[in-house]
C-alpha cells in the first residue's frame, strides 16, 4: 500500500485535533494526494471513548484508506498526529515505512503553571526504537513552537509549522448588518474546565449587562456550579447540541477567553469564527497565530471592544474582510499542497527499522461472541452485522446460544459453548471454564476484532480478552433496560467501542444503558433484512408454500423459555375457530423445545430463519415485541399485535409495544389480558385498520441501516479491509 | 465371519455390561470428577456418559444415536458431541451437548491455523470438562472423523 501521507492518529479527540484532521483529509484529497489513516489509542482517553463522528464521516466521504491491521504501508510522509501518541502505551504492530516521519504537536508541553500536559522525556527513544526515525516535530503554531524550543526541543523542530486548515465553504460568511441590542456575543469549546476562565474573570469578559447576551456552547457543569445564580444574560448550550456553523451564524461578536493556566495551541474554535467572518475578541498571545485578523484584549478590556464593535459597522465590515482573507490565504484547503511540499523529503534508498512484513493474503477474522439469551436477539443482530461486514473478513461465531445452528446454516463457522444456567453451575466455576475456552479460541483464530452482543460481558470473557490483548473489541448492546445494571456498565472499559443499536421507541428508554454517554454511540435500528430486500406478497407466499388467497396471520411469540404465552395462544385458536378464512403460521424459533403438535388444523408450524424476506406474505401478525421482531415488522409495514414478554430479565418489551401503539404503528396488549387480546385480534381483521397501521409504519423510512453503520464504524476502528479487492491490491 | 445371530448377542452382552458398569459406578462411586468444570456438584456425584456423534447428518436423531441414548438413559448426565442442528431435539430430552466444527466447514472457512492442535486440545478439554464415566461413539471416533486434519501438517494451510 503506497500513500502520500500516513496519519497515525487517534480518532477520538472531541475538538480541534479531530477537526483539523478532518480538513486535512479533505484538503489532501483535493490536492490529488492519497492519504491513509492508522487509528491509534492515545492514553488521554478511556478505551471506550466514542470516536469523533464528523471525522469518521469525513473518512468515509473522502474514501480515505484505513490501513488494515496486517498491512505495512509505505508513505512519503508519516505524521504521528498528536504528541500524546508518542507514548509507551501506544502500539503499532505492523509498522510502516516512510521517507520522513514527524510528530505533529497540537499542544504545548506544559500549561502556564509549568504542569506537563504529557511526558516528553522518552520522545527521542520512542521515535527511534518504535517508529524507526529520528525525532522530528511539526508544531501547529508559533505558540507551540516557542514552547518546544523553551523546553529543549529546538534540535527536533522542523522550520515549517503544520498549520491547521479549514474549509470556508462549511462556514458561510455572516453578513454584516445593523445590530440590535442586546449584542449577541458567543463562544464555543469542548466542555473542559480549562477552556473557561475562573468565574470572577468570566464575569469580567462576559459581564451581566443589558447591552449583551452571551451565548456559550460547551460549558462544563462544574463551571456553572460555581455560580449561586447564573448571570441572567448567559445562554448555555451543550457541546455539539447545534452545528458549529449554525451557532456562529447566530452571533454578532465572537469572544473566547479561557483559564489562566491553559495555553491554546492553535485555537481552532477561533479559526471557525474567523471563517464565518465574525469579529473575534481573544487573548493577546493568539496574535502569533491569527495576526491582524482578531481583536486582542485582556478579559477586563473585552467589554470596551464589544461596545466599539457594536457601534461601528465599518469596523465590523473591515474585521469580517480581514478574517476571511486570513482564513483563505493561510488556512484554506488549497494550502495543503504547500505545507506538504515543505515537509516531504527525497525517498530513502533503504528504510530503517523492522524489515517489511510478509504480506498475507488471508482475510482477517472477526470473532462474533453472543451470550445465551432466551431468544435469538443477540445472534440475529450479530448475523446482521456479519452480513454487513461482507466477504472482506471471515466471521466466526463463538456463541453460548443453543440456536447457533442458524449461523452455521448461513455458512458461518460456528462454535458453541454451554452456558451455566442450564447446567446449574456456580457462575465463578463457569467463568473459569469460559476463560479457558475463550482464551484458546483467541489464540487459535487470532481475530482482528471481537464483537460481543449481550447485556453482561462475562468475567471469563473479559479476562480472556485482557490476557490475549491483541485485538479490537466492540460491545453491541441494545438499550431499553428495565433496571440499572452498574456491574455491566463497569465493564465498558474493556471495549474499544460500545454501540447501541437504535430503538424506534428511544423516547421510552430510561437511559440505564447510557450512564456514560461519552462511551456509548448510537446507530439506527439493526435489521437482518432491509425493506428493499422483501419479497412481494405473491412471491413470498409461493416461497413459503402458503395459499395465495387465504388471510394469513404470522405468529411469533418467542421461545417461551421464560414467559408464558398460553393465554394469547388459546385466544388465537378461538379466533381461528371463529374465522375460517384465517390461517395462522407459527414460525418456531430453533430454541423451541417441543412442538405443540396438531393443536388446530389452521395453525401451521414452520421453522425458517431468517424470516425477514417473507414478511409481506402475511396480512397481519401476532408477535412478542422483542427488539428484532418489533423493528423488522415495522420496517416491513406489517400490521402487528404486539404482546410483550414481560419477564423482568428481558428488555422493556412493554415500553416498545406501548410506544408503537401510541405512534399508530401497531396494536398492543399484555399477555394476561384476554379481553384486550380478543379486542385487538378483531381489529386486525378490519382491512381499513390494517391499512392505517401499514401506512403509519411506512412513514419510517431511511432509518434501518444500523448494521451497515456498525460495520462501517468497525471497519475504521478495527482497521478491517473494505472489500476483498482492497486486501488483494 | 460373524454369524447373523452373533450381532444380537453382542448387543445383548453390551447392554448387560452397561447395566453392570452403571451398577458398579453407583456402588463403588463414579470416577473422580474434580476437574469436570461443566458438572455441578450434584452432577459430579452422579454418572456421566459422553457420546461422540459427530457425523449426524439429518434434522432428526439417527437411529444409531436414538438407540444409544436409550441405552444410556440410566446415566444422570448424558452429553452428546454433535452438529448443532440436533441441539433442540437433545435439549427436549434433557441431554447436554457440545459441538466441533466439521472438517468440511474447517476447510471451507479459509482459516489457516494450527487446526490439528486446536482440535486435539478441544477434544481433550471436552473429555476433561465433563469427566465421563463412559464414552460411546455413534459413527466415527473423533480421531477418525478429523483424521485428515489431525494427521495434516501442523501449520496446515487449510485455506
Amino acid at each position: 500500500m503506497e500513500l502520500d501521507v500516513l496519519y497515525l492518529a487517534d480518532l477520538r479527540f472531541p475538538g480541534g485535533t479531530s477537526t483539523s484532521l478532518k480538513y486535512d483529509l479533505r484538503a489532501c484529497k483535493q490536492a490529488g494526494l492519497r492519504a491513509g489513516v492508522v487509528p491509534l489509542l492515545s492514553p488521554l482517553f478511556a478505551r471506550c471513548q466514542i470516536p469523533n463522528s464528523a471525522l469518521l464521516a469525513e473518512i468515509e466521504a473522502t474514501g480515505t484508506v484505513i490501513v488494515p491491521q496486517d498491512e505495512r504501508p509505505k508513505a512519503r510522509v508519516a505524521l504521528l498526529y498528536h504528541p500524546s501518541l508518542l507514548d509507551k502505551t501506544v502500539h503499532l504492530p505492523a509498522g510502516f515505512d516512510a521517507d520522513v516521519f514527524y510528530c505533529v504537536v497540537h499542544q504545548p508541553t506544559r500549561d502556564r503553571r509549568g504542569r506537563p500536559y504529557y511526558r516528553t522525556e522518552h520522545w527521542s527513544g520512542l521515535a527511534a526504537d518504535w517508529f524507526a526515525h529520528d525525532l522530528r516535530l511539526l508544531p501547529v503554531s508559533d505558540v507551540v513552537r516557542e514552547d518546544l524550543a523553551r523546553h529543549g526541543f529546538s534540535h527536533a523542530l522542523h522550520p515549517a509549522n503544520w498549520n491547521n486548515l479549514i474549509d470556508p465553504q462549511d462556514f458561510p460568511q455572516k453578513r454584516v448588518q445593523e445590530l440590535t441590542s442586546p449584542l449577541k456575543i458567543g463562544r464555543h469549546s469542548r466542555p473542559s474546565r480549562d477552556k473557561l476562565p475562573s468565574p470572577q474573570v468570566a464575569l469580567q469578559c462576559y459581564p451581566q449587562h443589558p447591552d449583551y447576551t452571551h451565548l456559550m456552547m460547551g460549558v462544563p457543569q462544574d463551571f456553572l456550579d460555581a455560580f449561586d445564580t447564573l448571570p441572567w444574560n448567559w445562554q448555555i448550550y451543550s457541546f455539539s447540541s447545534r452545528p458549529v456553523s449554525e451557532f456562529l451564524q447566530s452571533l454578532d461578536i465572537y469572544s473566547y477567553f479561557h483559564s489562566d493556566s491553559w495555553v491554546e495551541a492553535f485555537g481552532y474554535n477561533v479559526l471557525e469564527a474567523l471563517a464565518t467572518g465574525l469579529p473575534c475578541v481573544v487573548p493577546h498571545y493568539l496574535q502569533e497565530t491569527f495576526s491582524e485578523a482578531c481583536f486582542y484584549a485582556g478579559p477586563a478590556e473585552a467589554p470596551q471592544l464589544y461596545a466599539r464593535l457594536g457601534s461601528d459597522r465599518a469596523l465590523r465590515e473591515e474585521a469580517s474582510l480581514r478574517a476571511r482573507a486570513l482564513v483563505g490565504s493561510r488556512f484554506g484547503l488549497d494550502q495543503f499542497a504547500k505545507k506538504f511540499e515543505k515537509v516531504v523529503e527525497a525517498p530513502k534508498t533503504s528504510s530503517p527499522g523492522n524489515g517489511r512484513l510478509p504480506r498475507t493474503s488471508e482475510r482477517p477474522v472477526v470473532l462474533s461472541v453472543t451470550s445465551n439469551g432466551v431468544g435469538l436477539g443477540h445472534l440475529t443482530r450479530q448475523l446482521a452485522i456479519a452480513e454487513s461486514l461482507g466477504p472482506a473478513v471471515k466471521v466466526v461465531f463463538f456463541s453460548l446460544s443453543e440456536a447457533i445452528e442458524v449461523a452455521r446454516s448461513m455458512g458461518y463457522l460456528a462454535e458453541f459453548r454451554p452456558f451455566h444456567r442450564r447446567l446449574l453451575l456456580d457462575v465463578d466455576e463457569w467463568n473459569a471454564f469460559f476463560f479457558q475456552e475463550m482464551r484458546e479460541a483467541l489464540s487459535h483464530y487470532k481475530p482482528s476484532l471481537v464483537l460481543f452482543d449481550g447485556n453482561m460481558p462475562y468475567s471469563g470473557f473479559v479476562d480472556a480478552l485482557e490476557s490475549y490483548g491483541k485485538c479490537c473489541r466492540a460491545w453491541i448492546r441494545r438499550g431499553l433496560w428495565r433496571t440499572p445494571q452498574p456491574d455491566s456498565i463497569a465493564r465498558e472499559g474493556f471495549f474499544d467501542a460500545v454501540i447501541e443499536p437504535g430503538e424506534l421507541c428511544e423516547a421510552m428508554d430510561l437511559g440505564y444503558s447510557r450512564m456514560n454517554p461519552d462511551s456509548v454511540s448510537s446507530v439506527n435500528p439493526v435489521l437482518m433484512t432491509q425493506p428493499a430486500q422483501l419479497l412481494d406478497r405473491a412471491a413470498a407466499r409461493r416461497a413459503l408454500e402458503l395459499p395465495e388467497a387465504a388471510t394469513l396471520c404470522l405468529v411469533q411469540l418467542g421461545s417461551e423459555a421464560n414467559f408464558n404465552m398460553s393465554v394469547p395462544r388459546e385466544l388465537l385458536f378461538d379466533f381461528l375457530d371463529r374465522h375460517p378464512q384465517v390461517i395462522a403460521v407459527d414460525f418456531r424459533s430453533p430454541l423451541h423445545m417441543k412442538s405443540h403438535g396438531d393443536i388446530h388444523e389452521r395453525f401451521l408450524q414452520r421453522r425458517l430463519f431468517p424470516l425477514g424476506r417473507y414478511l409481506k406474505a402475511f396480512d397481519f401478525a401476532v408477535c412478542a415485541s422483542g427488539y428484532n421482531t418489533f423493528h423488522e415488522n415495522i420496517a416491513a409495514a406489517l400490521p402487528t399485535l404486539f404482546i410483550p414478554n414481560s419477564n423482568p430479565e428481558t428488555d422493556d418489551q412493554d415500553a416498545r409495544a406501548l410506544h408503537g401503539a401510541r405512534a399508530g404503528w401497531n396494536l398492543a396488549s399484555t399477555a394476561e389480558d384476554p379481553y384486550e387480546i380478543e379486542t385487538q385480534l378483531r381489529k386486525l381483521l378490519d382491512a381499513e385498520i390494517r391499512q392505517d397501521l401499514s401506512l403509519a409504519c411506512a412513514q419510517k423510512t431511511g432509518c434501518w441501516d444500523g448494521a451497515g453503520q456498525i460495520a462501517r464504524r468497525l471497519r475504521i476502528q478495527a482497521r478491517l479491509p473494505w472489500s476483498t479487492q482492497a486486501t488483494a491490491s | 465371519m460373524v454369524h447373523p445371530g452373533n450381532g444380537i448377542m453382542i448387543r445383548h452382552l453390551r447392554n448387560i455390561g452397561l447395566r453392570f458398569a452403571l451398577r458398579s459406578l453407583r456402588i463403588f462411586g463414579a470416577a473422580d470428577k474434580a476437574d469436570a468444570l461443566l458438572l455441578s456438584q450434584q452432577r459430579k456425584r452422579g454418572s456421566v456418559a459422553l457420546i461422540w456423534a459427530l457425523a449426524e447428518t439429518g434434522d432428526r436423531l439417527s437411529a444409531g444415536l436414538s438407540e444409544k441414548l436409550a441405552k444410556l438413559s440410566g446415566f444422570e448426565t448424558v452429553v452428546v458431541v454433535c452438529p448443532p442442528r440436533v441441539f433442540s431435539l437433545l435439549r427436549s430430552e434433557g441431554h447436554f451437548f457440545e459441538t466441533l466444527p466439521a472438517p468440511d466447514e474447517i476447510l471451507s472457512s479459509g482459516i489457516s491455523s494450527n487446526w490439528a492442535l486446536y482440535l486435539r486440545r478441544r477434544i481433550a478439554r471436552i473429555r476433561k470438562n465433563w469427566g465421563p464415566d463412559f464414552e460411546a461413539v455413534v459413527g466415527p471416533e473423533p480421531e477418525v472423523y478429523f483424521e485428515a486434519i489431525l494427521n495434516g501438517s501442523e501449520d496446515s494451510g487449510l485455506s
